[in-house]
């Protein structure tokens, strides 16, 4: 078992073995591919070095089972790639970060930036795959931090000269919270 | 261990870690002894009834002022007081499907002074409070992202730094789930994590504690109470009331129509739940080749041999993972907000010990 999880927010390219990881998804490469090509994959290292990949397990090679793996992608053959066609991917791809990214995420546009590097240094195959549910920004481009703090604001005044007499229906207590906590403690949550 | 006397909130000890479970039904905080107050999460308004302050300081009712004298009481007191004003007040509730009612206009102020009054002030400025929302809808039917941005301001104008996690890996958390490997070594915190309550469902698979994937969807304790009393034309109340009094799933009477309908919308919201979840597994195509533990928490789930129609349920579906066991939480009413608990200790923990703040919240 090779098992490593996305530690990011947004879908990580492993352009090297023409894998995505999708946000929170844990995969178990050694069922993809020989130990062998992903011990030698330099994007792979990358990623995990960088922290964005996280290893949670990974076991001798014994009894290794090898599949392919069915993708979404776009896969062109370079020797059919011109330079108007390339020319063309990038700028679809520009345009896709100007139209769904904010400016401020410099995280996403890196990624962006990556995907399209990586069309100029692969030499077989091209991939190119839109990241989706990337970060946490809604719709009009607002971060949650940015929409806390006008939420937060219009509390204050909302409950101005506001008085509140309460109590509490019911009670009730927990047990055994410090074992928990002790076990969790072995754990990096 | 409950207990119906009513205590002043506010007169604990104060604490610098608390866990909140804002459900749709209760509102609950913890404090970071395990001390555990519930609110019932519903309030009426009351505007234009003579002597009512009198009334309601006779009654030692709980209730909120606003700056234009317009009252709501909250939690059961809010019950006996529809009850003693037919057709004047309303019975509201600030949540609905598991997240800020959008329909109702009151909430905001309704559940700040809630959470000021159970929590208050942060002490210092390392102080912790850990609440859940519900995961990504598979049903398109809320929009978590405006609800924990709301539900987080309500903590952070208090000067609290406030972490948000999953409600099912809250379940985890606090149960411990365990997988057999296939190597015989046992992983802990690792399985799949489940909260049926009232507005919501949820499920969150973790392993070793790091959660993997989670969905939301609505079907859930209100959904099969609507269902069942449209389809009968009886009030939503008198089923709510058959299921939380009568429904035993290990001795069912199936010569009553409510049972035996609630018996049917059960096994359609299990089914659903458990085939959306399977569809948000396959999506991350994650691998497990051990069977995996369910750990069940939430009020839907309190009927008599929830976990075995559970069980007989999932039989006949065609999972992508196989299920070691499925089991109840040990306190299914307070598994969410225990796990929630535990994750503000080990982030209170990881703070005193120097890790910086902007490294734990993001």
């Amino acid at each position: 078992m090779f098992l490593i999880s996305n530690n990011s927010k947004m879908s990580i390219v492993i352009s090297d073995l023409n894998l995505t990881i999708e946000p929170k998804q844990a995969l178990d490469i050694d069922l993809i591919y020989d130990r062998g090509i992903t011990e030698k994959s330099s994007d792979l290292k990358t990623a995990i070095n960088s922290k964005t990949i996280r290893i949670i397990q990974k076991t001798s090679t014994e009894k290794v089972v090898t599949k392919v793996i069915e993708k979404n992608s776009v896969e062109v053959q370079s020797k059919t790639i011109d330079k108007e066609t390339l020319d063309s991917i990038k700028e679809s791809v520009r345009q896709e970060v100007a139209l769904s990214v904010n400016c401020a995420n410099t995280d996403l546009i890196n990624q962006i930036k990556d995907v399209i590097s990586s069309l100029n240094k692969n030499s077989g195959n091209v991939y190119v795959e839109r990241a989706e549910k990337t970060v946490p920004f809604v719709s009009d481009g607002v971060s949650e931090d940015i929409l806390t703090k006008i939420h937060a604001k219009n509390l204050n005044k909302m409950t101005t000269n506001t008085e509140s007499f309460l109590s509490k229906d019911k009670s009730a207590d927990l047990d055994n919270v410090d074992d928990l906590v002790s076990d969790l403690e072995n754990f990096d949550i | 261990m409950e207990d119906n006397d009513i205590t002043k909130i506010g007169v604990k000890e104060s604490s610098d870690i608390y866990a909140v479970d804002c459900g749709t039904m209760f509102f609950q905080v913890a404090n970071k002894a395990g001390n555990v107050d519930i609110i019932r999460n519903a309030f009426v308004e009351i505007s234009d009834i003579d002597g009512i302050d009198d009334i309601l300081d006779q009654n030692g009712w709980k209730y909120v002022k606003d700056g234009h004298n317009t009252y709501y009481v909250i939690g059961e007191d809010s019950l006996r007081v529809a009850q003693m004003f037919p057709g004047k007040v309303e019975l509201r509730r600030p949540m609905k499907d598991g997240v800020l009612n959008k329909n109702e206009d009151k909430k905001m102020i309704v559940l700040a002074e809630i959470i000021r009054s159970t929590i208050g002030d942060a002490p210092n400025d390392k102080s912790i409070i850990c609440t859940c929302v519900s995961s990504e809808s598979v049903d398109a039917s809320v929009d978590s992202t405006y609800h924990k941005a709301r539900l987080a301001s309500m903590f952070t104008r208090l000067g609290w730094k406030v972490k948000v996690i999953e409600e099912g890996y809250a379940v985890v958390l606090s149960e411990c789930p365990v997988m057999d490997e296939p190597d015989g070594t046992q992983s802990k915190f690792s399985g799949i994590g489940m909260s049926f309550g009232s507005g919501r469902s949820n499920a969150v698979l973790a392993y070793k504690a790091l959660p993997i994937v989670g969905m939301s969807c609505v079907h859930s304790g209100d959904w099969i109470s609507e269902q069942v009393a449209d389809q009968l034309g009886i009030p939503v109340s008198q089923v709510t009331a058959i299921k939380e009094k009568k429904l035993d799933f290990k001795n069912l009477n199936l010569d009553d129509d409510v049972i035996f309908a609630l018996d049917a919308f059960y096994s359609a919201m299990i089914k659903n739940v458990f085939n959306n979840f399977a569809k948000k597994f396959k999506e991350v195509k994650s691998n497990f080749e051990a069977p995996i533990e369910v750990v069940i928490a939430g009020g839907t789930s309190m009927p008599n041999g929830f976990c075995e129609k559970v069980e007989s349920v999932i039989r006949g579906l065609d999972l992508p993972f196989g299920i070691k066991s499925v089991r109840h939480a040990s306190s299914p009413r307070n598994a969410v907000v225990k796990g929630c608990l535990a994750h503000a200790i080990i982030t209170k923990k990881k703070i005193d010990s120097g890790v910086e703040i902007k490294d734990l919240f993001e």
